[in-house]
């Protein structure tokens, strides 16, 4: 500690220290910690979606900024008259894995249909589970979700559902033998952000599969409070790919998820009341006041 | 959505006379095809370029390797997909 002599604060430059260790910008993750799904490792703990990019070119470049390993693509029919159009297939970064999801299956019988399909378009068996039936909510059918993946994982895919924010649920989804559980932070495409999260803590707490935050997640902020609570990864499409700049967003994302989740391994301080302070520097050992007597009573410190 | 039903449409015109032709169901489109045509062919008819989709015949996916030995059928329903973007 630097004295004070004659009242005269002495400036850092004239201490007398060893050198401390480089401080970077870094924000990568510093230690191994990587997101393990049916026993495969991924060192991101985002996965993006495909869906709604302006153009390509932007979805290409916005996955790249994202980090992610794990990307989300849907099926649909080819348009006969419209056969040349653009495959987006070509805008995935290589290496990427895709995840093919079954969205616009309303029951369990068309859900495995598309997977099947989505299995013979990409190679894997990996798949995300999606029964959505109810267009305006597009909240997903717990009942056809939990049938569809009995059938799917009968059928050797990996299975990665989204569904409701219910820990009994999830344990259902997770006995059925699904490799992970996605509930919903709030309805597909809202930005909404984490309005399950009591839910959310309570399906971590009770879960032996990675639980990913699917859908809703409208901030970075959203992704961080997702990860802090202990959630495994998180999926985010609508809040990238409608930003005004969905590059940025997307590595904001990156950050925000890599934030949350160290913030999470570090273990969370307790919280507080919301009418007293808790005083972070010492309460002992005040300066001897100046002008008025050095008794120090009645001090406070911030 | 690729579970719904082809729309009641008028069947296909009676082709000439010549070799044998099977009638089929093109993502909900009648079609008439030459019996026992390569489903590559008829790919590459619709300017499709093979690996960029993913077709289902009769309900049942096929995967890649399979395409190739796959000979189309009178009454044969097809359903040609491909990945799009999508969360």
């Amino acid at each position: 500690m630097s004295q004070a002599p004659s009242g005269r604060a002495v400036p850092a430059s004239e201490w007398s220290r060893p050198p401390g260790p480089a401080l970077s910008g870094a924000v990568e993750p510093v230690e191994s910690d990587e997101l393990v799904i049916a026993g495969r490792s991924y060192g991101s703990r985002l996965l993006v979606g495909t869906g709604k990019f302006a153009a390509h070119e932007v979805m290409r470049d916005s996955l790249l900024a994202s980090g992610a390993e794990i990307v989300t693509v849907a099926l649909r029919r080819v348009d006969l008259d419209r056969a040349g159009e653009g495959d987006v297939l070509d805008f995935v970064p290589p290496g990427m894995t895709l995840l093919p999801n079954t969205s616009g299956a309303a029951d369990a019988a068309e859900a495995l249909r598309l997977a099947r399909l989505g299995r013979a378009a990409t190679g894997t068996g990996l798949v995300k589970l999606e029964v959505t039936p109810d267009p305006r909510t597009l909240a997903p059918d717990p009942i056809e979700t939990l049938r569809a993946a009995e059938l799917m994982v009968a059928d050797g895919f990996t299975v990665l559902p989204y569904c409701s924010a219910d820990p009994v649920l999830a344990r259902r989804l997770e006995e059925a033998g699904c490799a992970t559980v996605m509930p919903l932070g709030s309805w597909i495409g809202s930005n909404r952000g984490l309005r399950t999260r009591d839910a959310i803590e309570a399906i971590v707490a009770g879960a032996g599969v990675p639980v990913i935050v699917d859908a809703g997640l409208g901030v970075p902020s959203d992704a961080a409070e997702a990860m802090e609570i202990g959630a495994a990864a998180v999926l985010v499409n609508t809040a990238i790919a409608v930003a005004a700049d969905p590059v940025r967003m997307a590595r904001a994302f990156a950050l925000a998820t890599v934030a949350g989740r160290l913030g999470h391994l570090a273990g969370q301080a307790g919280t507080g009341t919301a009418t007293a302070a808790s005083a972070s520097s010492p309460l002992t050992g005040f300066l001897g006041a100046l002008g008025t007597p050095a008794n120090g009573n009645g001090r406070v410190a911030g | 959505m690729v579970d719904r039903p082809p729309p009641a449409s008028a069947p296909a015109p009676t082709p000439p006379t010549g070799p044998a032709r099977a009638q089929i169901v093109v993502n909900g489109a009648a079609r008439v095809v030459a019996d026992g045509q390569p489903l590559p062919d008829l790919l590459a008819e619709l300017g499709l370029r093979p690996g960029s989709v993913v077709v289902e015949r009769n309900g049942v996916a096929i995967t890649p390797s399979e395409l190739s030995g796959i000979r189309l059928a009178d009454g044969d329903t097809l359903e040609i997909v491909r990945a799009v973007a999508g969360g």
